[in-house]
């Protein structure tokens, strides 16, 4: 699924400063990559290597120092405040590590509700809910409240509320951090094949080797850099594993967490 | 340790519940200035205020009993919002006890310091209340600002208590609540969530039921005694809890299931936030409901009590009156003492007659008895028709300023309240041998305008007839009247001068009467003195009437600010929550100005919906009140139809909405800042 063509994320230099004059704290430094429609990339690195600062960045919720971001020919870096929303409305989809749902929403109105906002009728928001939620195994739960269904349908909500918009980009920031072994297995799964099918293009944060796995693309991130990159190209899911490790191992032995 | 924690926290409680430590301040400042009246020495020098004291006390009571419980309620919210940090302490080792007396010492500051900030502006408000209230008797203000020692030692004595209840309930509270039951409290909040059934939906019309049944009840009386009433305070109090309890799940069974609806114009955020709200703070929704209808109904009796008195005074047309029983009087005496004391504009004396007809008092009585009141006692002294002089009339009609008539000398006509007016026209028309020693009376020759008629001994008692001046000749002297206009309205002091100087001059009080012998008749001309009375003798004789509007207003003031605050805290209460819903929206791409509009507008649903049931019940109470207090005050209406009614609803109601304004006005502001922080 990956065109090589036209990237539809270009990461030009970017670069990412805290704090104030005494003391400043470097996120992000001179990090570039592509990310080509349809692709399934994962950022992996160790607590405070920035993937966290980079995907903010990248969606648009912080602001970079220095450096470019171009989202299908756009340059998202120098929108102002008044157009911010009605870009992350019409080309990206979020899929957070605590799921983000309404709790006072079913979960057939919190997969709805970005196509609410954005001013869909009703009749197209049920058709595109009954498609998502058949897609993802959701139909049965969709009139149940966020806290009377398990972690695994959570997420599977959140995903389709992120997918339901059809963007061009979906950010997915740790999004098995809450999730048992099996319905991370299940979740990753699912977007895996939401990537093949629709081809959605997914750009996944996540220190979990395992979850990284079901990518095509991992770019590692250490001190706020570029340390590495590796595809994984026509290998097994589980020889990918075993490269990814290998490449943790390669990042100083520390235990990312 | 302990102690900078508490002074830490407390300055954190401080700004977090702002509306709620500006509450206790109104409280104190309220309490204050009302409890002021009683130690004020202007006030007790105005008659006929006796009562007022042990009114205040008696409202203060029920503050007492009723903020005890709130400010219970509140520091159990503001604590379980807490429960985070509470279970940090335990965890680090912090025993329960000790928890419970680092809140009682942050509470205490709080309190404590808003007892300090509520004095001085207790002070200020105090001299506005007495301004108002000495302004009310006619009397002179003079600016004075002190602190009464008697009033802040009962002012602080009454917040203690509430305080102190409020402090060992909820000390209780910490020393057995487990580390369990605070890290879960979150949850089982949020599981609290909606969970509706039919049970719940046929609460909802059952409570619409006893609603409009509650209505009716105390709207029509059906029954006529107090136990409709009784029954029908009953079936809304019913109401307004089933009704906070059962309307979200009604609601979401009617509008949820519509996606044509709740998908357009962002209704579904609007919709299911508020179902949510009202649906987890429904008891707290039904009292604060409650506590407003109260307070919207003593604001509308309160009103109605002042209008009804001011009607009273506005138709007592003389400044002064001067009544000698039975004869007529010479009345230079008083005249010289009254022009050396006041300047007096213009003055009469004139006699009041009777005879031993009765034909316009049988209609007096009838529509008397029409109107329901047919339980009065008569006066001795208004058996039969009154008669007045022509010239009389026209010399008094003349000095009130009143348009000038020609009177036929050969006619009869009728000055009366205009409730009879209609009736006697009727008499008049239908009568045709109708006459006054001879002479007849006039088709349309009935006058209206306020006469000083409302009551007993004034220009007869709701009418008199004027007749040619010779026909008074074969009558008897009911009792004669010398009557002034002065220049200026007179206060207590005047009044307290002029029965001091006038020897044989007695202050009439009309509430005050005995039963003449042998009859079912009362008389107040009880002693052989002459009696002075006129607008401000009748404006102290409704002194009761204020006493009660201002305690009134006392209870509805504080029962207002205290739902409206309850209200905010628990809207502001949900900040967390709120910012965290307002960032998913901002991910999913909704922008500022939106987010910002919705909040607000769910602000607005929320301020609205718990006055909208208060104001309509207290609606039923104010008109069923204000009915049964005018027939009381007076045997026949003083006003014109109902829209007297209706001021009275309009003039408290929109003192009622500024107020609440407010509280709106600053929780808007204060939620825009949680939002921009």
């Amino acid at each position: 699924m990956i065109n090589s063509k036209e990237p539809l994320l270009h990461v030009d230099h970017i670069e990412k400063y805290y704090g104030n004059q005494g003391v400043v704290t470097k996120a992000l430094a001179q990090v570039s990559f592509d990310v080509q429609s349809g692709e399934y990339i994962s950022i992996m690195g160790a607590s405070g290597s920035g993937k966290t600062t980079l995907l903010n960045c990248i969606s648009t919720i912080d602001m970079v120092s220095s450096g470019h971001i171009i989202l299908d020919g756009k340059d998202i870096t120098t929108i102002d405040e008044e157009n911010i929303a009605a870009f992350r409305r019409n080309n990206l989809g979020f899929v957070f590590q605590d799921f983000n749902l309404l709790d006072t929403l079913t979960l057939e109105e919190n997969i709805a509700l970005p196509l609410t906002i954005s001013g869909v009728s009703s009749a197209e928001i049920h058709i595109r809910i009954c498609d998502i939620s058949e897609r993802l195994q959701i139909q049965d739960v969709l009139q149940k409240f966020p806290f009377q269904i398990s972690g695994g349908q959570k997420q599977r909500c959140a995903f389709a509320r992120a997918v339901i918009g059809t963007p061009k980009l979906i950010m997915a920031d740790e999004p098995t951090g809450s999730l048992d072994s099996n319905s991370s297995r299940i979740l990753l799964e699912i977007m895996s094949k939401l990537n093949k099918e629709i081809g959605a293009t997914i750009l996944m944060v996540t220190h979990d080797a395992f979850c990284a796995s079901y990518a095509e693309r991992i770019l590692f991130l250490k001190d706020g850099e570029i340390f590495n990159e590796i595809l994984k190209g026509e290998k097994t899911r589980s020889a990918f594993y075993h490269e990814i490790l290998d490449v943790l191992s390669l990042l100083g032995g520390d235990r990312l967490c | 340790m302990l102690r900078e924690l508490s002074i830490r926290n407390a300055k954190k409680q401080s700004k977090e519940y702002l509306l709620y430590f500006v509450t206790l301040v109104c409280t104190v400042s309220f309490v204050y200035a009302f409890n002021t009246l009683i130690f004020s020495d202007s006030v007790k020098a105005l008659s006929g205020l006796e009562v007022l004291p042990y009114m205040i006390v008696a409202a203060s009571l029920l503050i007492v009993l009723v903020m005890g419980w709130i400010i219970s309620y509140m520091t159990n919210y503001m604590l379980k919002k807490r429960s985070k940090e509470f279970s940090i302490y335990m965890i680090s080792g912090i025993s329960n006890k000790n928890i419970s007396i680092l809140v009682f010492y942050e509470n205490f500051l709080i309190g404590f310091l808003a007892f300090l900030l509520g004095l001085p502006v207790g002070i200020l408000l105090s001299q506005l209340l007495e301004a108002v209230l000495l302004h009310m008797f006619g009397m002179m203000y003079t600016l004075h600002f002190h602190l009464s020692l008697f009033t802040t030692g009962l002012t602080l004595l009454y917040f203690l208590v509430m305080l102190l209840h409020s402090l060992r309930k909820n000390g209780k509270w910490i020393r057995k609540v487990s580390l369990h039951d605070l890290l879960l409290y979150n949850r089982q909040n949020e599981k609290s969530l909606l969970s509706g059934s039919v049970l719940t939906i046929g609460m909802f019309f059952l409570s619409v039921f006893l609603g409009g049944a509650g209505a009716l009840l105390v709207y029509a009386q059906p029954f006529g005694n107090g136990y409709d009433v009784l029954a029908g305070i009953i079936c809304l109090v019913l109401f307004l809890f089933g009704f906070f309890l059962s309307v979200p799940v009604f609601l979401i069974a009617h509008f949820a299931d519509r996606a044509e609806w709740k998908y357009r114009k962002n209704r579904l955020l609007i919709f299911r936030g508020f179902t949510a709200k009202i649906h987890s703070t429904s008891i707290v929704m039904g009292v604060l409901s409650a506590l407003l209808m109260l307070s919207a109904t003593f604001m509308g009796i309160g009103t109605a009590v002042c209008l009804i008195a001011n009607k009273n005074v506005e138709l007592n047309v003389f400044d002064i009156m001067i009544l000698h029983n039975g004869e007529l009087q010479e009345y230079s005496p008083y005249e010289d003492i009254l022009g050396s004391s006041f300047p007096i504009q213009a003055s009469h004396t004139y006699g009041i007659y009777t005879d031993t007809k009765k034909d316009f008092l049988i209609v007096r009585n009838k529509t008397v008895s029409d109107m329901g009141r047919s339980n009065y006692y008569p006066f001795v002294e208004f058996q039969y028709d009154t008669y007045m002089r022509q010239s009389d009339y026209i010399r008094l009609r003349e000095i009130l300023g009143y348009e000038p008539v020609k009177l036929n000398p050969y006619s009869c006509y009728v000055h009366c309240i205009p409730a009879l007016e209609k009736n006697f026209e009727t008499l008049i028309e239908q009568g045709e041998k109708l006459e006054c020693a001879g002479y007849p009376f006039t088709i349309h020759g009935i006058f209206s305008e306020p006469f000083s008629q409302m009551d007993a001994y004034g220009n007869g008692l709701e009418y008199v007839i004027v007749v040619p001046d010779q026909a008074i000749n074969q009558m008897k002297v009911l009792y004669s009247l010398h009557v002034s206009i002065t220049e200026s309205p007179l206060n207590s002091n005047d009044l307290q001068s002029i029965t001091k100087a006038c020897e044989g001059l007695a202050k009439l009080q009309r509430n005050v009467g005995k039963s003449a012998p042998g009859s079912n008749a009362v008389t107040s001309l009880i002693d052989d003195v002459d009696y002075l009375s006129g607008k401000w003798v009748d404006k102290q004789n409704l002194s009761q009437l204020y006493s009660m509007a201002i305690c009134l207003f006392y209870l509805a003031f504080i029962l207002e600010i205290t739902g409206a605050a309850i209200l905010a805290t628990q809207i502001l209460g949900d900040r967390e929550k709120k910012q965290k819903q307002d960032n998913i929206l901002r991910q999913l791409g909704m922008n500022e100005r939106l987010i910002t509009r919705l909040n607000n507008r769910q602000l607005s649903l929320l301020f609205l919906f718990p006055i909208l049931p208060a104001l309509i019940i207290s609606s039923c109470f104010i008109y069923a009140s204000s009915i049964k207090m005018e027939l009381s005050a007076f045997q026949l209406p003083v006003f014109t139809g109902n829209i007297w009614i209706a001021q009275a609803l309009s003039v408290s109601f929109i003192f009622f909405l500024l107020f609440y304004g407010v509280y709106y006005i600053a929780a808007r502001i204060s939620y825009g800042r949680q939002y921009n922080n």
